[in-house]
């Protein structure tokens, strides 16, 4: 009886071990909205000024920041090929469920922000590679992310504005004083 | 106080325009917005002051302007020369900034992803009075004093920044609210709770009102009125002593700005001099 419950308890913990480290949300690896389109020939002035007024920030539309952040454009045609774009990069993590309209959580975020940047970070991010939690620990303590954890949405304000820290940071190497949230998670 | 001046100009301009014996076709029209009752009142006609002129003088990146007085909003690029009138706004994207001169008086340097409006800029005699309207981002303005006396304030949605002789840092994030830095000079900062001077070197923000504002904007609390919203005295409390209280019977909105009986919109409980617009009270809100 006790070895089953045992079992029990270990197979339990290595479901929630996985559901972590994958993400939760869909299988991994899965797909939705491949084909969802974003406004064309959008400019990351426009793109930000959209963004800001929203509750939530959908992937799609995270994953053309990152672009924007990094390219200082979106080339790409669909949601598709914007995660292969960041596929490319290991900037997403391509055991991630995908959903274009579903919205972006803070650790998702923290983590292709983590992989975009090449932050380092600590000691465990940096033996245990990145992932949401602690990529979004880092972020926190550098002040690119106001405190929360990393299920909850992020609002398209914030989203814009930890994008404007990701910015300066790229340019500077340090996130302004004048943009830093207090830091610590 | 500069509502009811607003409200009064708005009743003597329907006052006027009643005694005129305007034609019936008149009234029909769409309410005046405040735009319009402003551009009526006899404050505004009679007022000896003028729209001062701002110049862009610097570019860099990928930078936008619209004129919010017309009608419909179009967003143009902005270049190196433009001369901007009140009720512009401009919007920067990444890597991107641009450098507005003030006739005479200021220099704002407006950072990347940020979007501002000139809500006004008027001469008065030797005084010369600015209002600037920050939605998101960062700006920073160097007021030159020494060149006359100058009234320059920043407005965010949650506070005023006013600049008395100095240069400026200030910024709004939707999660850390807005925060001002004094590199010279004399700073104050106004929000709903206090009013704080900051001298040179030092920084503000209002961040501690966030944490109330952001369980606000993400709850409906299901306490107090039949309607479903809060009653003045929560609202006050809440402001008060937290978010605490917030959480109970919290119900996640559909839609927060919908609008109608019981929808509890959380910038409104902000009545201070931010909050609104591209920076005063009269202004409908950005396109």
């Amino acid at each position: 009886m006790r070895a089953r419950v045992g079992q029990a308890c270990v197979v339990v913990a290595a479901a929630i071990a996985a559901s972590l480290l994958a993400g939760c949300g869909g299988p991994p690896g899965s797909f939705k909205g491949a084909e969802a389109q974003l406004p064309q020939g959008e400019q990351s002035p426009e793109f930000l000024d959209r963004v800001s007024s929203q509750k939530h920030v959908s992937e799609n539309d995270a994953m053309r920041g990152i672009l924007m952040l990094l390219d200082g454009q979106d080339a790409a045609k669909g949601f598709q090929q914007r995660v292969e774009a960041l596929k490319g990069r290991n900037i997403v993590n391509s055991r991630w469920s995908f959903d274009a309209a579903r919205p972006v959580t803070r650790g998702r975020l923290a983590y292709m922000l983590c992989q975009a940047l090449n932050i380092q970070g600590g000691v465990i991010l940096t033996l245990t590679g990145p992932s949401q939690r602690y990529c979004l620990r880092e972020l926190q303590y550098q002040g690119f992310l106001a405190s929360g954890i990393m299920t909850t949405e992020i609002a398209g304000g914030e989203f814009v504005a930890v994008l404007a820290r990701a910015d300066a940071y790229k340019n500077t190497g340090e996130v302004p004083e004048i943009l830093k949230t207090s830091g610590g998670p | 106080m500069p509502r009811v001046m607003s409200f009064v100009c708005v009743l003597l301009a329907a006052a006027a325009l009643c005694a005129a014996d305007s034609p019936a076709k008149q009234p029909t029209t769409a309410p005046a917005g405040p735009q319009d009752a402003k551009a009526d009142s006899p404050d505004t006609k009679a007022a000896p002051a003028g729209g001062g002129k701002v110049t862009v003088t610097e570019v860099s990146g990928l930078a936008q302007k619209c004129d919010a007085s017309k009608e419909p909003v179009k967003w143009e690029p902005l270049k190196v020369g433009d001369e901007l009138g009140e009720k512009a706004i401009i919007r920067t994207g990444l890597s991107s900034s641009a450098v507005l001169k003030f006739e005479d008086r200021s220099d704002v340097r407006i950072g990347s992803a940020t979007k501002v409006g000139i809500s006004e800029f008027r001469k008065d005699g030797a005084k010369v009075k600015t209002r600037l309207g920050l939605k998101y981002g960062s700006v920073r303005a160097h007021v030159h004093s020494e060149r006359g006396p100058a009234d320059f304030r920043v407005t965010t949605p949650t506070a005023t920044l006013s600049v008395r002789g100095s240069i400026l840092d200030g910024s709004f994030t939707a999660d850390l609210g807005s925060q001002g830095r004094n590199l010279q000079g004399l700073l104050v900062l106004t929000s709903a709770l206090r009013q704080q001077m900051i001298n040179k070197g030092e920084g503000v923000s209002d961040n501690h009102n966030l944490p109330v504002l952001a369980m606000l904007s993400q709850f409906h609390a299901q306490m107090g009125d039949k309607s479903g919203g809060l009653t003045q005295n929560e609202i006050q409390s809440l402001l008060t002593n937290g978010g605490g209280r917030a959480g109970i019977g919290g119900a996640v909105p559909g839609n927060r700005s919908s609008g109608g009986p019981g929808t509890f919109t959380p910038m409104s409980l902000v009545r201070g001099p931010g909050n609104t617009g591209i920076g005063n009270e009269e202004n409908p809100g950005w396109p």
